[in-house]
């Protein structure tokens, strides 16, 4: 290889490998701006009376997915505009929210976006985009905390129910006595005093309950071996049983004839004219009694009088 | 003369030769940057081609391997770190944001300093210690133009170019790493490694890799035309150009990483 073409191999050689590397140069340059070239983007400026260190390239969320990021915040007419890009158009809704929210424990902010109810209107053109004040993790963390020793020193001068029960003996004296009331009923229990105790102590109840179920069981024994008439109901054949249905039976055809009328009794319950007949028949009767009382006293004297003769 | 009095008089000796290297190598490095406008005309393209050559390709060996090897250190170390609280999906964005930030230029001035910068001190020193450059003036060549400025060319052009090599096969190496070592999936570790570096990071990191290549250039001439004492005098010049560029870099970079980011 000649001496030029040795210099025009070395140049291309210094060319091509500048120019990958630049081309290199340009994609980092293109990923780390995380600008998508092809796609469409969006611009938003929302308001915010704070917004707690939020800055330029945090992360927007919707609905739980990044969808943008800060492009700058700028602080005009004592409010905070944060100018945003966004990969898709927002809906918002009456009741949306814009919320600064920590990204960890450790710092960090990004957006959070809420929308607004499905059904509510969507806001109109020209809009001013407020966002919502940012609650500051640690001032919660601290607020949490003091209440907390609030409440320990509150505990600690007495104060409350689990500050009495740490620092007031009542509690304790109570319990003490209700120690030695128990411990009393125990003994008393152990020597058989009470009912309870004789329950515990005395075997004559058992001994009475274990006759008594002796004796059910004899009973029962009988009972099943067919003896006396409970027996002999459970156990014998159906003529007890026949003899009764065939009663029933009669029975019924008694009440259906009555009903239908037929005998003296069935025309006594269904024949009205017997029931009036007999009812004239009372009255008669009842007003020849009334005669015959009223004509007692004459006849008595007419019977003395001419008994006499 | 009494001891004290010898002393403070070798201190001051020294402090005067340091300020008098440090502005004989401003000079020089004027000089030579006054000279870039020649740098591609006919009389100066093949040196400069050829110190581009020497830089950029003839380099990308050895950086390719301190790069890889690099991010992959990066990535295990942090990475096991992170591990201990399940947060090794993170590693993407620490080694990229340290690669692009520091490890990438700075690893890139260290390499080129011992290798390119050592060789450069070395020749021009020979060539002083030949009285090659006294030739040179006598012939009315200006050794800044011929010798100092094409390599300063080739160092400011090149250096930005192979810091931004580093960082990619430092990142690649770290994704190796991540994706065998740690059980990191690899498009966790691409989106967490662009999340959070910036292009700040990344041209602060290349104007620190610009500034390196000034750094090395000026030092490694200047000590090579400082060169004195024959052959011993050469490897004295070459360990000198290599210690004072390594000690150059750090100071500068921090300077620089404190102007940008705080």
């Amino acid at each position: 290889m000649n001496k030029f073409n040795r210099e025009v191999s070395v140049e291309i050689l210094v060319g091509l490998f500048m120019f990958i590397v630049l081309i290199a140069l340009g994609i980092f340059t293109i990923v780390l701006s995380r600008n998508k070239l092809f796609n469409e983007s969006y611009q938003y400026d929302f308001v915010f009376t704070e917004v707690s260190g939020l800055r330029e390239g945090d992360a927007v969320y919707l609905r739980g997915m990044n969808v943008g990021r800060v492009k700058q915040t700028q602080l005009e007419n004592r409010r905070v505009h944060v100018y945003v890009t966004l990969d898709l158009e927002l809906s918002l809704r009456h009741g949306y929210r814009i919320d600064v929210v920590d990204a960890s424990m450790l710092g960090g902010k990004y957006l959070k976006v809420y929308e607004g109810p499905e059904d509510a209107q969507e806001l109109g053109d020209n809009v001013t985009i407020l966002g919502s004040k940012p609650v500051d993790m640690i001032e919660e963390m601290a607020a949490a905390v003091n209440g907390l020793q609030e409440m320990i020193d509150a505990v600690a001068a007495g104060e409350g129910t689990l500050g009495k029960l740490l620092r007031d003996d009542a509690m304790y004296n109570n319990m003490v006595e209700i120690s030695d009331d128990i411990k009393t009923l125990v003994t008393k229990l152990e020597q058989g005093e009470g009912t309870i105790g004789k329950l515990l102590n005395d075997d004559t109840v058992y001994d009475d309950a274990a006759a008594v179920m002796a004796n059910l069981r004899s009973v029962s024994d009988r009972i099943a071996s067919g003896e006396g008439t409970l027996g002999k109901l459970l156990t014998e054949d159906a003529s007890v049983y026949d003899n009764v249905d065939a009663t029933m039976v009669a029975v019924r055809e008694i009440t259906e004839r009555i009903n239908a009328g037929e005998g003296t009794i069935g025309k006594l319950v269904s024949d009205a004219k017997l029931y009036e007949e007999a009812t004239l028949l009372v009255e008669d009767i009842r007003a020849a009694v009334d005669d015959l009382r009223e004509a007692s006293p004459i006849t008595s004297f007419g019977s003395v009088m001419f008994g006499a003769f | 003369m009494s001891y004290p009095v010898r002393s403070a008089e070798r201190v001051g000796g020294q402090v005067l030769q340091l300020f008098h290297n440090t502005g004989h190598a401003m000079f020089m490095l004027l000089e030579a940057t006054w000279f870039i406008q020649f740098s591609f005309g006919k009389r100066s393209r093949h040196e400069t081609v050829t110190q581009l050559y020497i830089t950029g390709i003839k380099s990308l060996a050895v950086i390719s391997v301190v790069a890889m090897f690099t991010g992959m250190i990066l990535a295990l170390q942090t990475g096991l770190e992170l591990r201990r609280w399940g947060q090794e999906e993170f590693i993407g964005s620490a080694v990229a944001v340290t690669m692009i930030r520091e490890m990438g230029p700075f690893m890139t001035g260290l390499i080129i300093a011992a290798s390119v910068g050592s060789a450069i001190a070395a020749q021009l020193g020979t060539m002083t210690v030949s009285e090659e450059i006294a030739a040179l003036e006598v012939m009315s060549i200006n050794p800044n133009r011929f010798l100092v400025m094409p390599r300063l060319v080739a160092l400011t052009l090149m250096m930005p170019i192979l810091a931004v090599y580093t960082n990619i096969l430092g990142i690649l190496g770290g994704a190796i790493v991540g994706t065998t070592q740690l059980g990191v999936s690899l498009t966790s570790y691409m989106n967490n490694a662009t999340e959070f570096a910036t292009n700040k990071d990344l041209y602060v990191g290349l104007f620190k890799a610009f500034i390196f290549g000034i750094i090395i250039t000026t030092v490694s001439c200047h000590q090579g035309f400082m060169t004195s004492e024959g052959a011993v005098g050469v490897g004295k010049a070459t360990r000198r150009s290599v210690i004072i560029s390594f000690l150059v870099i750090l100071v500068v970079g921090y300077m620089i990483t404190r102007m940008f980011y705080l």
